[in-house]
């Protein structure tokens, strides 16, 4: 049960770039398209949970005076296994995203969900933890990636889905554009999560008034 | 919140008759002289632009009050006032979605993401104004050469006496600069009656409804640099320019082109966007005019006018620091 | 004394062990890598050259040494044969002469039995932009194909480009490099 709200957390409570905002750097340099923002999430969300796995494993034997130390140590070796195997067999992807995938292992969040979460609990809840935040990073990316594709570029996977007559937005595809739609992503979260806090509270009051 | 039916303070009560509604209307009765400017050289076309803006901002307005908690100020007309900005810094030759979206990003973009009028960090107008110029770069350069109206010709789509510039300095000579001062050249719609802004422009410092600091130090920003400018480019030299007479000519040219009078005297006066102490204001306008010449004399866009008062606007909570000397000082120790 | 020896053994514990990981990967990886990488950056000009096989030419790319560069290190030459039923028929090879301002790389691709040109595309090079670099396009690639590799070409069987002679010799000077290669190894390209 407590393992299944470590996993979801990471979907809504901990979103990693509107809630955590942390891994901003990724989060606006690649989602100039669908597939690339998908393509990243999913490359840290496998990172972020095996690394946290074998954190969590290690946690007793690592020191704590060099625990920063071997957490990079351990990102870094998923972030190089996950580069060469992209390189492998996603080539075109992995020349789309560059640089950034190697950047993972200084992206906060593998190092930060390590020093919060899997330094001190279990292996499982530590899994559950990467992959539930890893899972979000990528939907988030994904997210943000389709909406500036298909105003941006007019297209959805590198496939036309908008009319015919209609002149993508370039705009979105730029700098100035990721940082727009990012502002107005967490200026939407913000709105819904506000108005939720808002409804517990007349909630409780209601239950709290009959009592 | 619930505002209290009855504030008490200490005497003397003097109710001013300026409300926002009537400094806004005031706005737009200076703007009316470029509008009309505009409508003469640019007839029909440009002025369906500016409508189209206005009643985009408009309607955006209405919806975006509508689906948000915000409270409804429709009625003191800033979406107008915004709307008919951004219509007159548009070229005439756009498509009709290019106003449409615009007016739709002023508000949302520019506006109501801030909070509405009063939060906003930069000039809405200009945002949106650069969102469409990166978007739609060629749209957004189809400039009309100017038709007088009644006079039959039909409208081209021609190169802006800054681009000229920027393409050949020699085409310093080609333009007269008293047509540029009138507004018969090529550019935006309501932005190339120089001298028809400048009148609006008057009255709003007449009426004080922008500070003067602004306004005078963007165009003396914009001719110092201009000189600077001048000074350094050998290529004048090689068109037998020389001296300050013939240096005052790019300077004059600087001032009567492209954006920078609309800039000057109402989009980087903008109230909310813009330092309010006289120092913070008069280094503010002399940034604006300043950055306006590197752009157009060093950088890679053609009009340097609207980022200027941008990258200017991102500064405003700094210039506020500026404040006058305050009356009396602290006694340390007494309490 | 004691928890200083512990934080080096465990680092250098855990490093050791990410190093090897990562060696293992690697060697792993070694092989895809280099099918992508030649998939990827090879292939549409070895597409572009030959025609009608029914294998993957990338696949059952071959290679051989053939001497040695300036600095002694071995160079072998990668060869893409185009089969049909099995049987090679045309193959496909990077040659490259000089050209304006510096080599021109230039896919060659030939047909075994015949001694044919099926084709050639322009790889790499670094000509002057829209002078020179007109190598790239078809107009000037298309004459040679079908050309006569049994003896040297020379600029007057195709059309040379004007106002870019050295850019048009250093290709055909190319086609001629990749003639003397074939001359010299095609029982090891053809096997």
């Amino acid at each position: 049960m407590s393992l299944m709200k470590e996993f979801t957390k990471g979907f809504w409570e901990l979103l990693p770039p509107f809630r955590l905002v942390l891994g901003l750097c990724p989060t606006l340099a690649v989602t100039t398209s669908a597939e690339n923002g998908l393509g990243m999430g999913l490359a840290t969300a496998f990172v972020l949970a095996c690394s946290n796995m074998l954190i969590s494993a290690l946690r007793k034997i690592i020191p704590s005076k060099v625990r920063i130390a071997a957490f990079i140590v351990v990102v870094a070796t998923f972030v190089v296994v996950v580069e060469l195997t992209m390189q492998a067999y996603f080539y075109a992807l992995y020349v789309k995203l560059g640089i950034f995938i190697p950047l993972i292992v200084v992206n906060c969040i593998p190092l930060g969900r390590a020093e919060a979460f899997a330094s001190s609990n279990g292996v499982l809840a530590s899994g559950a933890d990467g992959l539930g935040i890893g899972l979000g990073f990528a939907i988030s990316l994904f997210a943000l990636g389709t909406i500036r594709e298909i105003f941006g570029a007019g297209a959805f996977f590198g496939a036309h889905v908008m009319w015919s007559s209609y002149e993508p937005m370039g705009f979105l595809l730029k700098a100035p554009g990721a940082f727009v739609c990012l502002g107005l992503m967490l200026a939407a979260i913000n709105t819904i999560s506000a108005r939720q806090a808002k409804r517990k509270l007349e909630a409780a009051r209601l239950a709290a008034a009959q009592a | 919140m619930s505002s209290p039916l009855l504030t008490v303070s200490t005497s003397p009560h003097w109710l001013g008759r300026t409300t926002i509604r009537s400094m806004h209307l005031e706005f737009m009765l200076a703007l009316a002289p470029a509008l009309i400017t505009g409508f003469y050289y640019f007839g029909f076309p440009g002025l369906s632009v500016v409508l189209l803006t206005v009643a985009s901002a408009l309607v955006t307005e209405i919806i975006a009050v509508r689906v948000t908690s915000l409270p409804n100020r429709i009625h003191d007309l800033h979406a107008v006032l915004l709307g008919l900005l951004l219509g007159l810094i548009l070229p005439a030759g756009v498509p009709w979605w290019i106003p449409v979206v615009g007016g739709a990003l002023t508000i949302i973009l520019g506006k109501m993401v801030f909070g509405g009028l009063g939060n906003y960090p930069m000039n809405p107008v200009l945002v949106a104004w650069v969102a469409l110029s990166l978007s739609w770069p060629e749209h957004m350069n189809a400039y009309f050469a100017p038709v007088a109206l009644g006079s039959g010709g039909d409208f081209a789509v021609t190169e802006t006496p800054l681009m000229a510039l920027k393409n050949d300095i020699g085409s310093l000579e080609i333009f007269e600069l008293w047509d540029l001062w009138v507004g018969n050249a090529p550019g935006a719609i309501g932005a190339t009656g120089s001298l028809a802004l400048i009148a609006g422009g008057l009255y709003l410092i007449i009426r004080r409804l922008i500070p003067w600091q602004i306004p005078v130090g963007a165009l003396l920003g914009c001719v110092l640099m201009s000189l600077v400018a001048a000074y350094t480019d050998s290529r004048l030299l090689e068109m037998g320019m020389e001296g300050l007479a013939a240096n005052l000519k790019v300077a004059w040219f600087h001032l009567a082109t492209g954006g920078l009078m609309i800039t000057a005297f109402f989009l980087a006066p903008e109230p909310v966007s813009s330092p309010v102490t006289p120092w913070g204001a008069l280094i503010f306008g002399l940034g604006v005019g300043v950055m306006t010449v590197i752009v157009r004399t060093w950088g890679a866009w053609v009009d340097g006018a609207f980022y200027a008062v941008l990258l200017l606007n991102t500064l405003t909570p700094i210039l506020d620091r500026i404040r006058p000397k305050v009356l009396g000082k602290v006694i340390s120790g007494a309490v | 004394m004691k928890e200083i020896a512990k934080l080096v053994v465990v680092l250098a514990l855990i490093c050791g062990i990410s190093g090897f990981v990562l060696a293992y990967v690697k060697d792993l990886t070694a092989g895809p890598i280099e099918y992508a990488k030649i998939k990827n950056v090879k292939e549409p000009a070895v597409h572009s050259v030959l025609s009608g096989y029914d294998n993957d030419p990338i696949k059952d790319r071959v290679s051989f040494p053939v001497g040695n560069d300036k600095y002694g290190r071995p160079v072998s030459l990668v060869v893409f044969p185009a089969k049909k039923d099995g049987k090679t028929y045309a193959v496909a090879f990077e040659a490259s002469g000089v050209g304006y301002k510096g080599p021109i790389g230039v896919m060659v691709g030939v047909d075994v039995n015949d001694n044919k040109l099926t084709g050639i595309s322009v790889v790499s090079h670094s000509e002057t932009p829209g002078l020179g670099a007109r190598i790239l396009e078809s107009g000037f690639t298309e004459p040679f194909r079908g050309q006569d590799l049994s003896k040297d070409l020379t600029k007057d069987n195709i059309q040379a480009l004007s106002g870019a002679t050295l850019s048009t010799n250093g290709v055909v000077a190319a086609v001629n490099a990749a003639r003397e290669t074939l001359a010299k190894y095609r029982d090891k390209m053809v096997n």
